[in-house]
């Protein structure tokens, strides 16, 4: 079945640069039944992700913050979206996120999708003003609407901000990439590609570094995150001054969304904003870690520049608040297993990157 | 009668499962404020109780290496290297029982057997010939570079010492590379593995 999917997917897909190699290491690739991979839905898709056109004042696509040349990131600490609005998380990789299982940093989207039009609809990232809005321009594109007619069948008027958003989830579904150095060592069996360094910093990333217990990975394969939420501190700084007034008002009745709260202090609420269960405060999805190197800064809020120093950082147990996960403690790690984690983290870059660069 | 419960029960599953994404729209703006999460399925469990009344299995977390049959039986398999969790309920006769993960710990990864963790002297009482079946941890445990990740060095050190003094004996009933238990269960002979760094 794993072979199917594969195949099926590689068969439409020529135009992208995925070989059966690049998925060393990826578990299989989910397809949703009622958006069945083409050929040329991939490709408008792909149209669609990087046209300006499709925002507030035509300056801002997805390839804005996803930019393919910096691994589908943007390189900022947060997202700025249409007239140089800064929004207050990180923009993620699209690389792998057809593996994740809920999208956005808080997992408030449960597709592809449905994550594809929250950014449209955002009015700091591309602030359109509704879905209609978003049809309606793509309506003007007489290629558009060509496309449009050939892979959904449907007419003008029949074109909705849904089938904008399928061939672009379509498009983001090909953006995949394995085959790193440490997939070749570990599921390729070729222990010589990996430095002695970042062979030991993958025994470290399993055994003292906690890393793998969050950043899974497993007998088959390796997506580097378990697709759930934790509070490990990074925000704590910014919400803690306000976090007992805030919970003793809920705990009393208040509406969570009527209680006055700055935009960035609503943000580091994290998933309870979409789960609104107390212990999910200041919790935040485990972002896979393939490429990571290539995709700073780091956290949700992109308040590390670098991978050292996200080292350091759960070195010494993350940033207290009353909500942080149990197993964020002080590693006591030395500074050769600080370095050779670092080596195994930069052995997740996929192969076809490092020929880029 | 059986069937039908069946039917129930799947019909209900499957309604919850349908439901997912129009819930947590609807959550979005009217759930009411919460403490914790709901822990087991609400429509099979609608009061949330555990039974027995300390479920357990997360008495002590235990991660380990060799603690798989490799595919080749070589040093250099590093599937050797796979880390297979043990979630284990301490009993009040001395003996633990781990459940074994080798995915994760999430919401839907199932295990695929368990270690049988039994004291020294409870070992010395076993017959010869089922002696083989079992690892002694104080060799083991550095062998299997076990760690157990939700505490400090300080409480690991602490509980060192008496998983030291015992002895396991792993039971898969499914292989990882099985979508279902297949075949018969096996037996797993951890000190039989390839040494591994």
């Amino acid at each position: 079945m794993k072979q199917r999917i594969i195949k099926s997917l590689l068969l439409v897909c020529f135009c992208c640069p995925v070989s059966a190699n690049e998925l060393l290491g990826l578990p299989d690739l989910p397809v949703p039944a009622d958006n069945p991979q083409t050929q040329a839905k991939i490709e408008l898709g792909r149209l669609l992700f990087n046209d300006a056109r499709l925002s507030g004042d035509g300056t801002i696509s997805c390839a804005s913050c996803h930019q393919p040349e910096k691994a589908f990131t943007d390189g900022l600490p947060v997202a700025e979206g249409i007239n140089g609005q800064k929004g207050t998380r990180n923009a993620p990789t699209v690389v792998n996120s057809v593996f994740y299982q809920t999208f956005f940093h808080d997992g408030r989207a449960a597709s592809l999708e449905e994550q594809a039009l929250g950014p449209f609809l955002n009015p700091i990232e591309h602030g359109l003003k509704d879905k209609k809005n978003l049809a309606e321009i793509v309506k003007q594109d007489k290629k558009y609407l060509e496309k449009f007619a050939e892979i959904f069948g449907i007419s003008k008027d029949q074109i909705t901000a849904e089938h904008i958003a399928k061939a672009i989830a379509s498009f983001e579904r090909t953006v995949i990439n394995g085959n790193s150095l440490f997939d070749q060592y570990f599921y390729g069996r070729k222990r010589e590609v990996l430095s002695e360094s970042a062979a030991r910093g993958s025994r470290i990333f399993r055994r003292k570094g906690n890393c793998s217990n969050c950043h899974e990975m497993n007998w088959k394969n390796a997506f580097f995150s378990d697709n759930n939420f934790y509070n490990i501190g990074v925000g704590s700084k910014k919400l803690n001054p306000v976090l007992d007034d805030f919970l003793r008002k809920i705990r009393s009745g208040v509406d969570p969304e009527k209680v006055n709260l700055t935009a960035q202090q609503r943000a580091e609420l994290g998933r309870f904003n979409v789960t609104k269960i107390i212990a999910d405060i200041g919790k935040f999805k485990t972002p896979s870690l393939r490429n990571v190197a290539l995709t700073a800064p780091f956290m949700h809020d992109g308040s590390i520049a670098s991978l050292e120093e996200v080292i350091d950082y759960y070195d010494k147990g993350g940033d207290d608040n009353q909500f942080k996960d149990s197993a964020i403690f002080p590693l006591k790690l030395t500074d050769q297993e600080k370095k050779d984690l670092v080596a195994f983290l930069r052995s997740l870059t996929s192969s076809s990157y490092l020929k880029k660069q | 009668m059986i069937q039908k419960i069946k039917l129930i029960l799947t019909a209900s599953i499957f309604g919850l499962t349908a439901g997912c994404a129009t819930a947590e729209m609807a959550a979005k703006q009217t759930t009411p404020v919460a403490e914790k999460p709901k822990l087991y399925n609400e429509t099979l469990n609608p009061r949330q109780k555990e039974y027995p009344n300390h479920l357990g299995f997360n008495d002590l977390h235990i991660q380990a290496i060799r603690h798989l049959p490799p595919d080749t039986h070589s040093v250099h398999d590093p599937k050797l290297q796979m880390i297979v969790h043990h979630h284990c309920k301490a009993y009040d006769d001395g003996t633990l029982l781990c459940l074994m993960f080798h995915n994760g710990m999430k919401d839907q990864d199932k295990p695929i057997g368990f270690e049988y963790i039994i004291t020294t002297e409870q070992y010395n009482s076993l017959p010869e010939a089922e002696k083989r079946y079992w690892h002694y941890h104080k060799v083991e445990v550095p062998r299997a570079h076990a760690t157990f990740p939700d505490m400090t060095a300080e409480e690991a050190a602490k509980v060192l010492p008496a998983i030291n003094e015992t002895y396991g004996k792993v039971v898969y009933f499914q292989k990882p590379d099985d979508k279902f238990p297949l075949g018969e269960p096996y037996v797993m002979i951890v000190q039989d593995m390839p040494e591994q760094e």
